[in-house]
């Protein structure tokens, strides 16, 4: 794949204070990220993926190191910068339950277009797209409520990559969900990663993602342990 | 004292009589006790009868005019004033009894006593109040004199008294000048407030004598506040020795 | 797409949203009924303690108002008063005379304050048929008759038929005295008149004072509804009187608003426009708490929502901007209820009046001024803009506090929240 990196992480801790106790969730984490990726980063609970995620993403800031989006020192941003950072270069999918509950699936597969600015119509047609490029055609009306475990977490994905990012992070995006629907899922990510070139990382233990990951990346203690491709 | 009254019944001749003017000399020379001198400018003529027709001319800021009265009274109780002249009044009468007030009004042939609350206001458009007329009040008794001046030996000059209210006297004033000339007969009344200020002078001149009596046939008061007005009562005629019917201190007789 | 959000996530809690909606909802309602009410008092304060007292505004002698002295007159009243009266912008005009008497009946007599009046001038500014306790209001071609307020009527133990006699001192020191024939028995919507004041012609009047054609006042009406010190309308036509009535020396004249001649008046006045505030203050007070705990819950609820929200790149303005929407739906909710809840309130006060009486049952006294205890409503459309604007802006800055409370969250840390 591509030489340039779109993330790049070096020598990343992270440490929070949990009253007197100093937690090190992060020891010095490398790592880069090549466009058109497809990561997973996998280890136990409490191993500092998700956090590393979080830095990646611009939601939480490091105790120290530096984490390059695109190019761009998250370090060097202030919060409105890395949340325009996040609206435009930055997919999120997250565990399930982070659909907004009053809007409809293509309501919240635009949400981030609306956000962006884009006219009413064209980032409506653009969201019907992507539904039916996740499998949702038809289901655009439907409440979060309305829809399974799984068919919410495929329009998540469709709101993440709507905005065409840069780069879509995922958290745990199949811990709530049953095999089936898991598989479902991930298969129509590695689609997406495959035919639009979206560069994707996960956080996660399920080793679904895993076999589907070109790239995993083992994390332990805060640090990265392996980091396999295949 | 009783303003007015004192005024129109001439009492201050009462103190006056004629052995009194003979004897001026010695009563000069014997200083007599303020007392003396107060109840003498104070006392009225313990039964006498007198009749009497004055002039009152009043003036004011809005209206200048002259009344003529024709008045009789009984001792210090009983008076009865009966307005002669001009014709537009002609016929209202005032009869005091007292302290009480009714004045008759022979346009409406009504007779309507003076309420209580408006005991101070002007009686027939004149200086004087309702309460002057009919307010009893002894100097003796009400006020603490000092005599500030006493006539010369050779009977020229006058007593000047000062007299300062009592704390709990029911009167008006603060505090009264008297003069008084050698015959005890006041010439000159100055009427103070409770704050020392001159409320209003009364002057008695044209001192003339009536049957033995020395009586100021003029009597004027001049309100302190108003320099270009006052009242002036002067007497046309006057008789003490008539006979008056006692009823014609009466309602009935107010009508008449 | 925020709108649509505010609106769904209202709809979210329906019965907490209703409540909220409904409370604020009756507190406008309440509001512009006591808005209603209070202005229909201060209409019939100013009705009482301007109109049908002193006019608003005055012709007198410049030292009659403080003075008041028999003798600062208005010289050649009638002449005077035809002048005034046909100007533009004089609704009424009617000439008074005022004088002190001893009033006396077959019994009793009392000092009575008399009022010499044009009767049917009168009549245009002060309604003294409705006034009439007994008897009538003075005929304008019969000479000698006068109507008794009610306690003076009471005082003097005479009724309609009987005769009193005035006595007083008149104007050239002579002793005024008259008779006249009792025609009427009134409530004069003032404490003080009632227990004193007597009405007569002013003809009559001026024949008791021994002051030929002269007035102590030329009291005049304008077009003019408000009863505000400073009131432009009447302020212009003081202006047009003094124009047209020229002054000398001899003859001096002053003109003046009615808040000139009675500051009291103007400061009662102005205090129950202060009350009126004060209740808007008071429910508002009510209706931003309720704002602020309904927000404040909602966002609570939303903490992940709004973390996810952010998370995606929300910027905080827009967090603000769809809390600060959803208060304003809300409150613009219960507006439209409010509104018509008010409206309905406001009818029946306009038209049926609502009578209040102290527990004594006596009319209610402002100031030793009587009131007809049935106040009926005066609707302002400017106080309903307000009531309504004021309801808004208390639902912008009640949910400015939740609003930035969203719009500040920290995305990992909100989106923990459970």
């Amino acid at each position: 794949m591509n030489a340039t990196p779109i993330v790049t992480v070096k020598d990343l801790t992270r440490d929070y204070q949990q009253g007197t106790i100093t937690v090190r969730a992060l020891r010095g984490v490398d790592l880069d990220i090549a466009t058109g990726e497809f990561t997973a980063l996998m280890g136990p609970s409490g191993s500092g993926k998700t956090t590393l995620l979080n830095m990646i993403g611009g939601l939480d800031e490091p105790t120290s190191g530096t984490v390059i989006i695109d190019g761009q020192d998250l370090n060097s941003l202030d919060r409105g910068q890395r949340s325009d950072l996040r609206l435009h270069r930055i997919g999120f999918v997250f565990q399930s339950y982070n659909l907004i509950p009053v809007l409809s699936a293509v309501e919240n597969a635009e949400f981030v277009l609306m956000l962006r600015g884009l006219p009413a119509a064209e980032r409506r047609a653009r969201a019907v797209e992507t539904l039916a490029a996740v499998g949702l055609a038809g289901m655009e009306n439907r409440r979060p409520s309305e829809l399974s475990g799984g068919q919410q977490q495929r329009v998540a994905v469709a709101r993440a990559i709507a905005s065409k990012p840069a780069l879509v992070l995922a958290d745990e995006p199949t811990a709530n969900l049953d095999s089936k629907s898991g598989h479902e899922l991930i298969a129509t990510m590695a689609k997406l990663n495959e035919e639009l070139g979206l560069t994707f990382v996960f956080a996660t233990h399920d080793p679904k993602v895993m076999n589907a990951a070109r790239r995993v990346v083992w994390m332990e203690d805060g640090k990265v342990q392996r980091d396999e491709r295949k | 004292m009783r303003l007015l009254n004192v005024a129109l019944l001439g009492l201050f001749l009462t103190a006056t009589s004629a052995s009194a003017a003979e004897t001026t000399a010695e009563t000069a020379a014997s200083d007599p006790s303020i007392t003396e001198l107060l109840d003498a400018a104070d006392d009225v003529q313990r039964g006498d009868h007198s009749h009497a027709t004055l002039e009152m001319q009043v003036k004011t800021a809005h209206y200048e005019r002259t009344m003529k009265m024709e008045t009789w009274a009984e001792g210090t109780d009983k008076t009865l004033i009966r307005i002669t002249a001009p014709a537009k009044d002609a016929g209202v009468s005032t009869l005091m009894v007292g302290n009480n007030i009714w004045n008759y009004l022979p346009k409406v042939d009504r007779t309507m006593k003076v309420p209580a609350g408006m005991m101070g206001g002007s009686w027939m458009g004149s200086h004087f109040t309702n309460d002057d007329l009919v307010k009893e009040s002894r100097m003796s008794e009400d006020f603490d004199g000092v005599i500030t001046q006493k006539p010369a030996a050779d009977g020229t000059g006058q007593w000047l008294i000062e007299l300062t209210a009592k704390p709990d006297a029911p009167v008006v004033w603060g505090k009264v000048l008297l003069a008084i000339n050698i015959d005890k007969l006041p010439t000159k009344i100055e009427y103070f407030d409770e704050k020392g200020t001159l409320v209003r002078t009364m002057l008695f001149t044209d001192i003339q004598d009536v049957q033995g009596r020395q009586v100021p046939m003029t009597m004027t008061l001049l309100p302190a506040d108003k320099p270009d007005e006052f009242t002036r009562l002067t007497y046309l005629d006057i008789d003490f020795d008539t006979e008056i019917p006692s009823n014609i201190f009466s309602l009935q007789a107010l009508k008449r | 797409m925020l709108l649509a959000m505010a609106w769904r996530n209202l709809q979210r809690h329906g019965r907490r949203t209703f409540i909220t909606a409904a409370a604020m909802g009756i507190s406008v309602a309440f509001v512009m009924a006591m808005l209603a009410y209070v202005d229909g008092m201060y209409r019939k304060m100013a009705d009482v303690m301007i109109n049908q007292t002193t006019g608003q505004l005055q012709v007198a002698h410049p030292d009659f108002a403080t003075q008041r002295t028999m003798y600062d007159t208005v010289p050649d009243a009638a002449a005077r008063l035809k002048t005034v009266a046909a100007l533009p912008g004089v609704r009424g005009a009617s000439a008074r005379l005022y004088g002190f008497a001893l009033l006396g009946g077959a019994e009793q007599t009392a000092g009575a304050q008399l009022v010499g009046v044009l009767p049917e001038q009168e009549l245009e500014l002060v309604p003294m048929r409705d006034r009439m306790v007994s008897g009538a209001w003075l005929a304008p071609d019969q000479t000698d008759q006068i109507v008794l307020g009610e306690g003076l009527a009471e005082t003097l133990e005479v009724a309609v038929g009987d005769q009193v006699v005035a006595v007083t001192q008149a104007a050239d020191g002579s002793l005024g005295n008259a008779l006249y024939q009792v025609v009427g028995v009134l409530t004069s919507g003032s404490v003080t008149l009632d227990r004193t004041g007597a009405w007569l012609r002013l003809k009559d009047l001026q024949t008791l004072l021994v002051l030929p054609d002269q007035a102590h006042e030329i009291t005049l009406l304008s077009d003019s509804l408000d009863s505000r010190a400073g009131d432009p309308i009447v302020s212009a036509l003081v202006k047009t009187v003094r124009a047209a009535l020229p002054t000398d020396e001899k003859h001096p004249l002053s003109v003046r608003p009615w808040w000139v001649v009675s500051p009291a008046t103007a400061s009662m006045l102005a205090t129950s426009d202060a009350s009126a505030w004060l209740i808007l203050v008071i429910l508002f007070l009510v209706a931003g708490l309720g704002i602020l705990n309904t927000m404040l819950m909602s966002v609570f609820e939303r903490t992940k929502e709004l973390g996810v929200m952010k998370a995606l790149g929300t910027r905080p303005a827009k967090i603000v901007q769809l809390v600060l929407w959803e208060s304003l739906l809300l409150s613009g909710l219960a507006c439209l209820g409010g509104l018509v809840l008010g409206g309905v309130l406001d009818w029946m006060l306009v038209n049926w009046g609502l009578a209040l009486t102290t527990s004594s049952g006596d009319r209610l006294s402002t100031g030793g001024v009587l009131f007809d205890p049935r106040i009926f409503g005066v609707v302002r459309a400017d106080r309903i803009v307000v009531t309504v604007l004021t309801l808004l802006c208390v639902a912008v800055v009640a949910a400015l506090w939740p609003a930035f409370r969203a719009a500040r969250l920290r995305p990992v840390v909100a989106m923990r929240d459970e």
